[in-house]
């Protein structure tokens, strides 16, 4: 049985165990990389450079970690900071008009239209979406991530997916 | 209950591969905080130094133990401070260097007290 994320940082703090920490960076590189990917709209080098932020804050603050919360709910933290202070520094753009990014024939959905829809969304609701999909957390998880309240998260759920419906679902009667 | 399409495709990120970042990240990593070196030679000198010119030669026995008292606490310190999220160590020597020369001008100071 591997040893649990709490067993792993115990090591690192204690022995300063590098193969712990690798270990650490490897299970957790692809939701931090994943949730990076969508705060930045889809771009990946950018996204992979704050994960590698990510990851050394992480190492030198681990001792801060509380067992308490999940390790990758205090990754998601950082990595949410880290887009934060990046988006500060380099604003970005306010979005265009919405068009929609696909055709009405394509019956199929696909990642690459999700990727540019989110692109179009606003900072807030694309960051909602992030946290509160595909990360495994609940809503005051997600809420404690991004520092705001549990009715804003929902909110912005709630228009986001509001606006990607309009960008990637066809009409109602272009599919009668 | 209607089932929505746009949960299923945002609840389903695609796992992304390791392909070397694991790798890069460990390469970025910088070393450990160190515990905080032993005292310097030259405090090492200064504190019995101080202790004999307060006191005069025939205190220097004492000057000497005081010395190692202090080398032994100092010593101490750092491992009890440096790790995890401590301070760095430059903040651990100066401290430890402020410690020791506070401790020996008092030492000094009392020994030279007139009884």
């Amino acid at each position: 049985m591997p040893p649990s994320d709490t067993e792993l940082v115990a090591r690192v703090l204690a022995e300063d165990d590098r193969r712990a920490f690798a270990e650490l960076v490897h299970r957790h590189q692809s939701a931090v990389r994943g949730l990076l990917r969508r705060l930045t709209a889809g771009d990946a080098a950018l996204a992979d450079d704050l994960a590698q932020q990510v990851f050394i804050t992480a190492w030198k603050k681990l001792g801060s970690w509380r067992g308490g919360a999940r390790l990758s709910t205090w990754l998601y933290r950082i990595a949410w900071n880290a887009w934060a202070s990046q988006a500060r520094r380099a604003p970005p753009v306010e979005p265009p008009p919405p068009e929609p990014v696909r055709g009405t024939d394509d019956a199929v959905l696909d990642r690459r239209d999700l990727t540019r829809a989110l692109a179009q969304l606003r900072p807030e609701e694309r960051a909602a979406l992030a946290v509160t999909y595909g990360q495994d957390l609940t809503h005051e998880e997600a809420a404690e991530v991004l520092g705001c309240p549990v009715g804003t998260l929902k909110t912005n759920v709630l228009r986001g997916k509001e606006r990607l419906r309009l960008l990637l679902l066809p009409a109602p009667e272009a599919t009668a | 209950m209607n089932h929505d399409p746009l949960d299923d495709l945002l609840g389903d990120p695609t796992p992304l591969p390791d392909a070397g970042f694991t790798a890069r990240v460990m390469s970025a990593l910088p070393r450990r905080r160190s515990p905080a070196p032993p005292l310097e030679p030259w405090l090492l000198a200064l504190v019995p130094g101080l202790v004999t010119v307060a006191l005069g030669p025939d205190a220097s026995a004492l000057a000497r133990s005081l010395a190692d008292g202090l080398a032994g606490l100092v010593g101490g310190l750092g491992p009890a401070l440096a790790p995890g999220g401590g301070p760095q160590p430059g903040t651990v020597a100066a401290l430890a260097t402020a410690a020791a020369l506070a401790a020996a001008a008092l030492g000094a100071w009392l020994l030279a007290e007139p009884t």
